[in-house]
């Protein structure tokens, strides 16, 4: 870990020195997220408690040559100090027939809300399929990726993408060995309904072998958005509903676990700088078909300015596999960025 | 064959004469579904081979620019609308599809599209329009940049969401739309060097046009000179300079940040005391504080629109600055009929 804290602070003085010299319209673009919280429950649940300062997430962006562009995101993750690389790769914007490749340490498309980076979604903590299903941090694996958008007379947004991953380090796939990747298929549609509304959806589907017997895992996504935003007054006022799904079907000796999970997502933006928003969360565990949990939350979200961002989360989990079967949480989160911001995924 | 079994026999013929013309007819229904599905398919390809060049901008006043250069050999489209703050567009999907099939991209630059255009550019795949690509065109080369931050870099965000090259807004002075049509004119050059002629010829129309009509603004506008004014947002630096009104100070008191209850006070307090009574602000801000400081000081909050189609009736590059100096003018006109009147008794 002290070596992972010397490479930091050795690229960072490179950086900075050379932001000093003539170098300095060379230097990436660099943001750096801060994640501060505060968390409470009402029973003695296996949870972190009290002041969190969950990771400062590190971003150092550039186009690379006129091929490529580069992405790297560091989080350092304290109280351990553990450094992880949350993301790392090039992505090919050149290539013929219009295809885009990402090769490197990336968050592959299962589904919407795992394409964000936990700091910065509308939620202080992660829907419970992301973590139950992939990991604390949603899903991340190392691989590649290669996407296209599908030709169609009436001109609408449909891309495919397939991703060849390692996923053993994932909780649905721990079990199986390196060299048995795992397929990602996902299929994105976007479509105007008007101006001010639009919708989303996408379908994902997931495979590999469970373990050395050949046994095979499988999982099934579809995700949906709706959003209004009127053009006129989008910065005062916009909504958005967001569901998404999973199935799980893991292949065991003599029998399948059969296991899902779903979140319904609503956010109303009522002035500038605040908006509200209510999750309801359920899920079960991908290695389990009985063990489930569920919670409900309530969001109260306060934008100073779009680089900082405090909020309040009410949550109610109940679950059926652990002691305090039901229990409530009271979040409190500050994220905070300078540096580079970037552009916004839709 | 007794009755029973012959009218079985004759209801199995009858079926399966139905059966048949059933499938027959859904063999038909079938033949006519392919048949016209590849008569949709081959107009929808022959729509699509193009005839003429797809230029997509940013801004609606580059889409007007050019069309002015490009006449009839492009067709034109803008992302953002004319009413829409163009810090704040959503990167949609269904812009990437815009960008896919065109042959010339012309942005703003200066980061006022930072937060939209490069996950367009890049989900586009269109390599023609990616930055360096001989389709990809900044309006803003060759302009004189106004309110360039002289600030330590890490000090910048106190100052607000400010720009860090400049103020982006730079379309606001018709000079300027020389050195947007001659950077378009380049770009349109690039990609369809035949028509070179036709390009140059309408540019010289379009600039010709453009210095008679700011001849006229700049008289409509010379009893105003000096005119102090305030401002929602601080979109108007070019547009004060090339027309000689004033902007005294702003509604939001860092570019970007809201009025705290103390600068609406200041606000108010001295636009009472240079006796200021108009405040300008853009349709997609929220009136509701700025009205309130002008019902505080006897004033009136002027529409004006930032950009083509920004107000009903703004059709075109022309019509922006028609629209805002007779907004201005009227306004002006107003108080200096009160004054009089005023004067009078």
């Amino acid at each position: 870990m002290l070596i992972h804290r010397y490479i930091i602070i050795f690229v960072l003085t490179i950086n900075i020195s050379w932001g000093q010299t003539t170098f300095q319209g060379m230097n990436p673009n660099i943001g750096v997220i801060g994640d501060f919280s505060y968390q409470i429950h009402s029973n003695d649940v296996d949870l972190d408690r009290g002041f969190q300062f969950s990771e400062v997430e590190i971003s150092f962006r550039m186009v690379l040559d006129p091929y490529a562009r580069a992405d790297f995101f560091i989080a350092v993750v304290p109280p351990e100090e553990a450094v992880e690389l949350e993301e790392g790769f090039i992505t090919l914007l050149s290539l013929p027939y219009s295809f885009q490749a990402r090769v490197g340490h990336f968050r592959p498309s299962f589904g919407k809300f795992n394409l964000t980076h936990p700091p910065e979604t509308p939620l202080a903590t992660l829907p419970l399929f992301l973590g139950n299903f992939f990991g604390e941090e949603g899903l991340a694996a190392t691989g590649v990726s290669l996407s296209a958008l599908i030709p169609n007379p009436w001109d609408l947004y449909i891309e495919w993408n397939i991703d060849i991953l390692n996923g053993e380090e994932l909780a649905s796939f721990k079990d199986n060995a390196p060299e048995d990747f795992l397929y990602l298929l996902h299929l994105k549609n976007f479509f105007d309904v008007s101006e001010n509304h639009s919708i989303e959806f996408g379908l994902s589907t997931m495979m590999t072998k469970s373990d050395a017997s050949g046994h095979e895992t499988r999982l099934y996504g579809a995700d949906f958005i709706y959003r209004w935003k009127p053009l006129i007054f989008g910065r005062y006022r916009s909504f958005t509903l967001q569901s998404e799904t999973i199935i799980s079907r893991k292949e065991v000796e003599n029998q399948n676990i059969n296991s899902f999970g779903w979140f319904l997502f609503l956010q109303y933006q009522f002035s500038k700088r605040w908006f509200a928003g209510s999750l309801y969360d359920y899920s079960g565990l991908p290695t389990s078909g009985d063990d489930v949990e569920r919670r409900i939350s309530a969001i109260l979200s306060f934008w100073p300015s779009e680089f900082q961002t405090i909020k309040l989360q009410l949550q109610k989990s109940e679950r059926n596999f652990s002691t305090p079967r039901s229990f409530i949480s009271v979040y409190f989160q500050w994220t905070f960025i300078i540096g580079a911001h970037g552009a916004h995924k839709f | 064959m007794d009755l029973y079994h012959r009218s079985s026999w004759c209801a199995q013929i009858l079926e399966e004469t139905n059966v048949h013309k059933t499938n027959q007819n859904m063999e038909k229904g079938m033949n006519f579904f392919w048949h016209h599905l590849f008569v949709v398919f081959v107009f929808a390809t022959l729509l699509s081979g193009k005839s003429t060049i797809e230029v997509v901008t940013t801004l609606p006043d580059l889409r007007e620019i050019a069309k002015e250069i490009g006449g009839e050999k492009v067709s034109v489209f803008s992302i953002a609308k004319g009413y829409q703050d163009p810090h704040y567009v959503d990167a949609k999907p269904s812009y990437i599809i815009k960008l896919r099939k065109a042959d010339l991209f012309i942005q703003v630059g200066l980061d006022l599209e930072v937060g939209w255009v490069q996950t367009l550019l890049e989900g586009a795949r269109n390599k023609k329009i990616l930055w360096g690509g001989d389709g990809y065109v900044n309006a803003s080369k060759g302009v004189t940049l106004l309110q360039v931050p002289n600030i330590d870099p890490t000090k910048l965000r106190a100052e607000g969401d400010i720009h860090i090259y400049g103020n982006p807004h730079y379309w606001l002075d018709p000079e300027n739309a020389k050195i947007i049509a001659e950077n378009i004119y380049i770009g349109l050059v690039r990609i369809a060097p035949d028509d070179e002629g036709y390009f140059q010829e309408n540019k010289r129309q379009f600039i010709s046009r453009l210095d008679q009509e700011i001849s006229k603004w700049t008289l409509m506008m010379e009893p105003y000179g000096g005119r102090k004014i305030i401002a929602f947002h601080n979109s108007w630096p070019y547009f004060e300079n090339r027309f000689g009104i004033q902007i005294a100070g702003f509604v939001e008191p860092k570019v970007g940040i809201s009025p705290s209850p103390k600068h609406i006070k200041s606000t108010i307090d001295s636009m009472k005391r240079e006796n200021i009574r108009i405040i300008i602000i853009s349709p997609y801000y929220s009136k509701k504080i700025p009205e309130r400081i002008a019902k505080e000081v006897g004033g009136v909050v002027v529409e004006l629109a930032p950009s083509v189609e920004g107000m009903i009736g703004i059709s075109n590059y022309f019509d922006l600055f028609d629209y805002n100096l007779r907004q201005l003018i009227d306004a002006f006109k107003k108080f200096d009929d009160e004054k009089s009147a005023g004067s009078g008794d």
